[in-house]
């Protein structure tokens, strides 16, 4: 046993006075450290899936543009400009990245689109529906028919658009759209399925067209993109992938951006920053909580033990060390709680990581921030929150044993000793 | 006697100077020390007499510095108790003085072995030396067998024995001790006043009794008696009797 054993076995056994106080204030810290790590990897993992539904639904987590772009969304700013960009070199190093999903070349214009009864405005987009799969979830909104295949001049329609048309999957349709070479072109396609994204203006207005069937209608060529789309396995690496793209796409194209969603989507970040803040609203509520239960605890024990502090001044006990004393009490305390905190949060975190519930059927799906939300009770797994808990559940037992310690401290001996 | 100089080789162990001690104010107040002025030199034995509520514990207590006085001034070394911060009182305590307390005070959470090894353990004192002092110190106090009970599941006297052993333990330059006799029979008063004559004897350990057993007093070689907080006589004792001025007909 050496000096620094005996000292914690003396706060242990000090602890074990008054074992029931001990256990009470322990546990009341253990359920707030656990309801912390909890709460918090809920409010994570709704967080995570807010962004997700942000981006996933079509706007991606990392995008590639011409500079220039946005926000005119000039026809002729592709990327690479007047050169264009090898597509198919592009999307095979996109993909080489090791936190890629998938990426989908996307090409957009503005036409007029009519029907057999009535016309339109529109927004055309131009995709590869195989990649865009690996994208974006858009396309699971299709709520009959099929998206567009390559060279059958078909479009898919958003919901409304269809229904203002007055047109049904298998009827024709024309498109007008003024294209690269200043000419109008015109083409008649024929609608191969209705959309549905649940954001109202798109839904009101897209038509969807395969990628290369819009760059010849818009005049582009092959290797004429507006924007490739990334999905990402972890969105919250957005950034430095997209720092990483930058870098090994830049011998490719020189007009060429590469924008993480905290760019493109900057009310997605604040949402972000708003989960935080709530996070540590939580900690700082449970804490304070902790800080008054281990300070009411530690402040009893110094008041019972005056004549103790006495007896210890009386031998030689430096204050600093009295401090010392009662601080590793308390630090003891706040181990033990975080060790049963995490004990009774462990079981619910993992559970709540692996099998998440669905509260889908009671809430049902909702439109958040151009995204198709569903409530999906999870915990976003990391190691980040309940690390951070632990330390600052130690570090405020500490702190809330301050006060009582300094009290001890001031414990006149003489006084004490004679039991006044 | 007033106190000289600083503190050296030479200084008295404790000197007075017109030491008052006061508690309360105005009408209520009491004087538990009265212009008390001593000086002990290093290496004495000394009883404090007195009826009880003389101010023997208060005495002791401005010595140790546990209290601060009214008016007055103790230095113990040579050094001003009274100037000195808590943390130099301390480490005069930890460095020079043994005490022992009235009422045992041992810390209920260790071990009578713990309990005697504490101020070695502050002053830094590796485990195995200080282990071995208190083995032999309670196999020579009857305390052998006893050393890893608590004092809850050790007699009175058992705890009187440890609480002397932690004050004596080490050779402290002063001995600050408050009725150590008080709750021990005569073998065990015995035993650890040999113990503390030795130390006074062979390392010129100086100490200071408060006390009211004749035993202690005829081991003393100079007796201060106290009464209502002033000394009402300090003499030097040449033989093993004891004065007739030093028992208290209410207390004998």
């Amino acid at each position: 046993m050496n000096d620094r054993g005996f000292w914690l076995r003396v706060g242990w056994r000090n602890l074990g006075r008054h074992r029931r106080r001990t256990v009470i204030t322990a546990m009341a810290l253990a359920w707030g450290f656990a309801a912390v790590v909890l709460f918090s990897g809920i409010l994570e993992g709704m967080g995570s899936d807010f962004i997700r539904s942000g981006t996933d639904l079509m706007a991606g987590q990392v995008r590639i543009q011409h500079p220039a772009y946005e926000p005119e969304r000039e026809i002729w700013d592709v990327i690479g400009g007047d050169d264009g960009v090898p597509v198919a070199e592009l999307l095979s190093r996109i993909r080489a990245d090791p936190e890629v999903l998938g990426a989908a070349p996307r090409v957009y214009g503005a036409g007029i689109i009519a029907s057999d009864s009535t016309s339109r405005g529109g927004l055309l987009m131009g995709i590869d529906p195989e990649r865009e799969t690996d994208v974006t979830h858009f396309l699971s909104g299709v709520l009959e028919g099929s998206p567009p295949e390559e060279g059958a001049y078909q479009v898919l329609l958003g919901q409304e658009l269809a229904r203002q048309l007055r047109t049904a999957v298998g009827e024709e349709v024309v498109l007008v759209a003024p294209s690269a070479d200043g000419a109008m072109g015109n083409e008649l396609f024929t609608v191969s399925g209705i959309v549905r994204t649940g954001i109202p203006e798109v839904d009101a207005a897209q038509v969807v067209l395969h990628i290369e069937d819009l760059q010849f209608l818009l005049a582009l060529g092959a290797g004429d993109v507006h924007e490739v789309v990334v999905a990402l396995r972890n969105p919250w690496d957005a950034t430095e992938v997209a720092d990483r793209l930058a870098l090994d796409l830049a011998d490719l194209a020189s007009d060429m951006e590469v924008m993480a969603w905290q760019e493109f989507r900057p009310e997605l970040v604040e949402f972000a920053g708003l989960i935080g803040g709530m996070n540590w609203l939580i900690l700082i509520i449970v804490f304070l909580m902790a800080a008054f239960g281990v300070a009411n605890t530690m402040l009893m024990a110094t008041f019972e033990r005056r004549r103790e502090f006495a007896v210890v001044k009386a031998l030689g006990m430096r204050p600093g060390r009295i401090v010392a004393m009662v601080v590793g009490e308390a630090l003891i305390l706040g181990i033990l709680a975080v060790l049963a905190g995490a004990l009774i949060s462990l079981p619910l975190v993992l559970w709540l990581m692996h099998y998440p519930v669905d509260l889908t059927p009671i809430a049902g799906e909702q439109m958040f921030m151009d995204g198709l939300f569903r409530f999906v009770l999870r915990v976003e797994p990391s190691w980040d929150i309940p690390i951070r808990s632990a330390v600052g559940l130690v570090v405020t037992a500490v702190l809330a044993a301050l006060y009582p310690a300094l009290r001890a401290i001031r414990v006149p001996a003489a006084e004490a000793l004679a039991g006044r | 006697m007033k106190p000289q100089g600083n503190g050296s080789a030479s200084s008295p162990a404790v000197e007075t100077h017109e030491l008052w001690k006061t508690f309360g104010e105005g009408d209520t107040a009491v004087h538990a020390v009265q212009n008390v002025s001593v000086t002990i030199g290093t290496g004495e034995f000394v009883a404090l007499c007195g009826p009880s509520g003389s101010g023997k514990t208060t005495l002791v207590n401005l010595i140790g510095g546990l209290t601060d006085p009214t008016r007055g001034q103790v230095r113990v070394d040579g050094r001003e108790v009274g100037g000195m911060s808590e943390r130099e009182r301390a480490q005069l305590r930890l460095d020079r003085i043994g005490f022992v307390f009235q009422a045992y005070n041992l810390l209920p959470v260790l071990t009578a072995l713990e309990n005697a090894e504490f101020p070695l353990m502050l002053r830094g004192v590796p485990r195995d030396e200080r282990r071995a002092e208190v083995s032999k110190l309670f196999e020579h106090i009857g305390l052998g067998g006893l050393e890893d009970r608590r004092p809850g599941a050790l007699s009175g006297g058992q705890q009187q024995r440890v609480a002397v052993a932690r004050a004596v333990l080490g050779a402290p330059a002063l001995v600050l001790a408050d009725e150590p006799t008080a709750n021990l029979d005569t073998q065990a008063s015995d035993a650890l006043l040999e113990v503390m004559e030795v130390l006074n004897r062979e390392r010129g350990v100086t100490f200071i009794f408060c006390t009211h057993d004749p035993r202690v007093m005829r081991r003393a070689r100079r007796i201060i008696r106290l009464v209502d907080g002033h000394v009402e006589r300090d003499a030097e004792k040449e033989s093993g009797e004891l004065p007739s001025w030093v028992l208290d007909p209410v207390e004998t």
